[in-house]
């Protein structure tokens, strides 16, 4: 057979990958979580080198490369970092639109991500005016909380 | 640094939306066996094949165990980085600087027309703080341009202007995948994906595959092509984690550039480089990478875009060849960011030549999430 035979588009055999993972969290997040989920507070841990407070809460400080060890409460105000509002569905992600914030709490060194809710997003550059950087913001703790990060939302101050 | 590492060679393979006429091994043999043609040796010559691939874009676990007997290098040593594709280059100029081996092939691809890019996208961040946020790279691209500080209102201006100067000149390059040019009315009709990003900013990808042959110092002088060198090079990885300073800073770049700048004796960049091909999977990303390589005042990158200066024919040209808005290889861009520079140095870029270069800069990073970046210095003297 050569190529000119062919007349049909070339196959595609379709394969998918299902693995499960059991990921482990480790005592310095989990206690995070769980200081979250049970008393709905946000707290950080302190490197001794740096002083700097790496929130989330790190085992760890990768620049001066000690274990970090004291636990500090931070926020539930702070400061937005960084931002973006998305408005294009992607595959397997949630329905837009949607906006998320890097916001350093008060108190922390470093900043957290999580969604910004309530907040009307229809206008993009009114929306983008009000999740400025600088801007303030608080953290908002869901009513019924599991223990992850989605279980509080910044809302503008 | 008392040698350098020289380029024989490049290859490619055609770009389109989807290669469906070919599954991904034969779509890297393409690229490999295009390479070996224009370095005009024979799989026989190579001594050591570096891949860059990452798993979870080709859809298979540990992809090399297909990928290296059609990159060339069946019982030869070969080795494979999961890092973005322009690392298959650096680790292939380490092998050859260790003086082990005289000749080696570094190859990338880049077939995600076969998965849900941006769901693998997502799964790139870790599973505890940003994967279940609906982390991406152009959500995490978005965020870091808001991060940007200096003239936010030049920026809004400039990132169009961007993707209007490489889409223009792509359109003159015949190596390039999207080949309309596009307007700034176009650009600024089309709705945000992710603020401050417009759809219009975001390429479409292609798949396709990218080679270097890459050789010693004395190899490379034995070939009949004038020489082209990789004068300097280094890389950088910056933070993954957030808000110790400004991300569209992009710490990781600034530490390849000083790397690959002291290698080569750069001292002053916008001065001494003529040309640059730089990665630009959206107008920001190369709005950043101005100041960070020193090509713009720290910022200056948005007014510097504006009047001109990296325009064909202005101060730096960058991304004559249209850059990653034109042929969007995603994990391959940077590798073919290599191979444009390449081609110019070589006097061998067709249409879009630019007159007489002499020293440029080639720039891959990571997509996702902005933290690993490698810099190239070449040099045709
Ligand atoms: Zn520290």
């Amino acid at each position: 057979m050569n190529q000119k035979e062919q007349t049909e588009a070339p196959l595609i055999h379709s394969g998918e990958w299902k693995i499960h993972y059991d990921y482990a969290v480790g005592e310095t997040a989990t206690q995070f979580f769980l200081r979250l989920r049970d008393q709905g507070k946000i707290a950080g841990k302190k490197c001794p080198s740096c002083q700097g407070v790496l929130v989330p809460p790190r085992a760890f400080c990768e620049r001066c490369f000690v274990q970090t060890e004291e636990w500090v409460d931070v926020g539930p105000e702070g400061t937005i970092e960084a931002f973006t509002i998305v408005y294009e569905p992607f595959d397997g992600l949630p329905e837009p639109p949607y906006a998320v914030a890097y916001v350093t709490l008060d108190g922390a060194t470093t900043a957290m991500a999580n969604f910004v809710r309530a907040l009307d997003l229809s206008d993009p550059e009114v929306a983008a005016r009000q999740l400025a950087v600088g801007n303030r913001v608080e953290a908002v703790f869901a009513d019924a909380r599991e223990g992850a990060v989605t279980d509080f939302y910044y809302r503008l101050m | 640094m008392a040698q350098r590492v020289g380029v024989l060679g490049a290859g490619f393979t055609a770009f389109a939306g989807r290669r469906d006429d070919v599954r991904l091994e034969e779509l890297i043999f393409e690229a490999a066996a295009a390479a070996l043609a224009d370095a005009g040796i024979t799989r026989a010559d190579i001594g050591t094949v570096v891949m860059a691939g990452a798993d979870q874009l080709d859809g298979r676990s540990i992809s090399s165990m297909m990928a290296a007997g059609p990159a060339g290098a069946y019982l030869k040593d070969e080795i494979r980085t999961t890092s973005e594709g322009t690392y298959a280059a650096i680790l292939a100029c380490l092998r050859i600087l260790s003086g082990e081996y005289e000749v080696a092939l570094a190859i990338t691809w880049s077939k995600t027309s076969e998965g849900p890019y941006d769901l693998i996208s997502n799964l790139s961040y870790d599973p505890f703080w940003l994967r279940p946020l609906a982390f991406n790279d152009i959500v995490e691209s978005a965020v870091v341009s808001s991060s940007y500080q200096s003239s936010t209102t030049l920026l809004a201006e400039a990132a169009p202007a961007v993707v209007v100067k490489n889409r223009s000149h792509g359109s003159a390059n015949p190596r390039a995948y999207l080949r309309a040019p596009v307007t700034r009315e176009a650009i600024l009709a089309s709705p945000y994906i992710a603020y401050p990003i417009r759809k219009a900013e975001v390429p479409q990808p292609c798949d396709g595959a990218v080679a270097l042959v890459l050789a010693s110092e004395g190899r490379t002088l034995e070939a009949k092509r004038a020489p082209v060198w990789i004068q300097g090079f280094g890389w950088g990885t910056g933070n993954y984690t957030y808000g110790r300073g400004v991300a569209a800073e992009l710490p990781g770049l600034r530490a390849a550039a000083t790397k690959a700048y002291a290698m080569a004796g750069v001292t002053q960049p916008a001065s001494e480089i003529d040309f640059a091909e730089l990665y630009d999977g959206t107008p920001f990303d190369e709005l950043f990478a101005y100041e960070a390589l020193g090509l713009a005042p720290q910022g200056g990158s948005a007014r510097s875009a504006l009047q001109g200066d990296f325009l064909d024919g202005g101060r730096c040209p960058v991304n004559v060849s249209g850059g990653a808005q034109s042929t969007n290889l995603r994990f391959a861009a940077g590798m073919m960011r290599i191979v444009e520079a390449y081609l110019q140095l070589s006097g061998r870029a067709g249409p879009i030549q630019l007159a007489a270069p002499h020293q440029g800069l080639a720039q891959g990073g990571s997509t996702y999430p902005a933290q690993g970046h490698a810099v190239f210095v070449l040099r045709n003297y």
